[in-house]
């Protein structure tokens, strides 16, 4: 399958949603969109995804919108924040590792407003990309960061255990997201980040599950970005074995010489979310156009801060040239 | 101060015993220098401290990672608690206080969290204000607990710049000289300290803990 969008010409720029999601203040403003319906209700939800699709001209429709739904169908407290601030875990609802697999996964309402805002956006030309938050990263919205840092060491099993527990539940969503009309998925696991754990941990805990995980969502035929956060310099091997379709990469990793690691694959990222936030148009332009030389696809590096401008993003989906569309996803 | 053969092989067991996440280790080292009638706090400097320098010197190296960094911490926060009775003697040297968080609008800690272990293990007294913390709060704690400096992270773009409010409000209370700042963070560069005028920047924890020693003068 090609993406195809609001040009179809191009290198295709997209804004994923989920952890990179672009809930930019000034959009929600202008058009004077209600909080925290983006993140409650299909309708808004889907409305603010066509906005930002159109005021940008992006090659796609992202939802949802923030990384807390799973955390929600598990029993985590969420605070929806305002337009400034994007939802987050405020309560852990387990507070140990070995406490997470009595927790039961119940879809929450919003849960079910991402399934029905995809069935509003899909079955038009921008193709829908929905989002699941990674294992590493849920687990960590369900207990204490550290808590689960440390168990690493000191309970392997427990933390295999609560892993494979939370998965399923990644996984259900994942297809779920899929039937409803998605025709990509982002896994984003900034957690399982190659800085955070190192390639021990990323090998014993990340690799099987989000491994798992993607071959899985993967029976669904449609293609599969993962994302991983910060440097992945240590966790390369691990990563060269998994079956996503296209990797994401954040801004410090540079694509040409991942592009040489991995010759044969679709790469897609990374211009700076802090160029974006806080540079200009011409700076934006030059940066992407450097990215547009070794990604297929063109995307923020990372999450986008709220009050990134507008026309930084515009400028942004402006650098992908019609005259170079590289290969992707066939 | 010359140290005996038994200070030296219990100091080596204490530093060994963290850089090596032993905790059960280090805890029994720490009552060996208590039983042994040994200082308290040379057992700190010379056992725990230069542990959790190896510790850094493995992060930094990418041999360590933060799961491992956690369990070093742990085995000194362990050892530490065997310790403090006899410290209680030891009133006249008081630790130096620094005041840490996450400024307003993010939530993002785990960094933070890290920094405030390190200079824990390191012998500082922290106040950890946690995340999310107003901007006139660092400075309330930081007179309130009498302490001698600041530290600020962020991981966003959109809030780095409260660490310069953060300043501002020093200056405008003429109290700049008062406390040392020390930001660190994704976003955040020395040459983005400079420019709001805190004393120094940290890529990372343990250049952290290497500045700050040498900020506040502390061995």
């Amino acid at each position: 399958m090609a993406v195809a969008g609001g040009c179809p010409d191009r290198t295709p720029v997209i804004i994923p949603g989920g952890m990179m999601a672009g809930t930019l203040y000034d959009l929600m403003a202008h058009y004077r969109l209600g909080y925290p319906d983006i993140h409650t209700n299909p309708a808004a939800m889907a409305r603010y995804a066509r906005l930002l699709q159109e005021t940008c001209n992006l090659d796609n429709y992202g939802v949802p919108l923030c990384m807390t739904v799973e955390a929600e169908d598990f029993g985590a407290g969420i605070d929806l924040g305002n337009p400034l601030k994007e939802p987050r875990v405020s309560f852990f609802p387990a507070g140990a590792v070995e406490t997470i697999p009595d927790l039961t996964p119940h879809p929450s309402g919003r849960h079910k407003a991402v399934l029905d805002a995809i069935g509003l956006l899909s079955g038009k030309d921008i193709p829908v990309v929905g989002n699941i938050i990674g294992p590493v990263s849920l687990l960590t919205s369900l207990t204490d960061p550290m808590t689960v840092f440390r168990a690493m060491e000191k309970r392997p099993d427990e933390v295999s255990q609560a892993l494979d527990h939370v998965a399923r539940h990644i996984l259900t969503f994942g297809k779920e997201q899929m039937s409803a009309g998605a025709d990509f998925l982002v896994i984003a696991d900034p957690s399982a980040s190659g800085e955070i754990l190192g390639p021990d941990y990323f090998n014993r805990y990340a690799s099987p599950c989000l491994n798992q995980t993607i071959t899985s969502l993967k029976t669904k035929r449609k293609p599969v970005i993962l994302h991983i956060c910060g440097n992945i310099q240590t966790i390369l091997p691990q990563l060269a074995k998994m079956p996503w379709d296209v990797l994401s990469v954040d801004s410090m990793v540079a694509l040409k010489k991942l592009r040489d690691y991995f010759p044969d694959r679709v790469l897609m990222g990374n211009l700076s979310t802090h160029l974006l936030v806080s540079s200009d148009e011409t700076r934006v332009t030059a940066s992407a156009a450097r990215c547009l030389e070794y990604t297929a696809v063109l995307s923020p590096a990372c999450g986008i801060p709220t009050i990134t401008p507008v026309a930084n993003i515009r400028a942004m989906t402006a650098a992908s040239n019609p005259s170079k569309k590289t290969g992707i996803i066939q | 101060m010359t140290a005996t053969n038994q200070e030296i092989t219990l100091f080596t067991l204490l530093c060994r015993a963290v850089a090596g996440m032993d905790e059960e280790g280090a805890v029994r080292a720490a009552q060996e220098v208590l039983d042994a009638g040994i200082d308290p706090f040379r057992a700190i400097h010379e056992g725990l401290s230069k542990g959790m320098e190896i510790v850094g010197h493995k992060y930094e190296t990418g041999e360590y990672f933060i799961p491992q960094l956690l369990i070093c911490s742990d085995a000194v926060y362990a050892a530490m608690d065997v310790l403090k009775p006899a410290l209680e003697n030891h009133r006249e040297v008081l630790p130096k206080t620094i005041v840490i968080g996450v400024v307003e609008g993010d939530t993002h800690d785990i960094g933070k969290n890290i920094v405030k272990l390190m200079l824990a293990s390191a012998g500082f007294r922290m106040v950890d204000l946690g995340r999310d913390v107003s901007l006139p709060l660092f400075v309330e704690t930081a007179l309130r607990e009498n302490a001698d400096m600041i530290c600020m992270s962020t991981l966003m773009s959109a809030t780095m710049d409260g660490m310069g409010q953060v300043v501002e409000l020093l200056e405008s209370g003429g109290m700049r000289n008062r406390f040392k700042v020390v930001i660190g963070g994704g976003p955040v560069s020395e040459g983005y300290a400079r420019k709001i005028g805190a004393d120094g920047y940290a890529r990372n924890a343990a250049t952290a803990v290497k500045l700050i020693r040498s900020l506040l003068k502390t061995p």
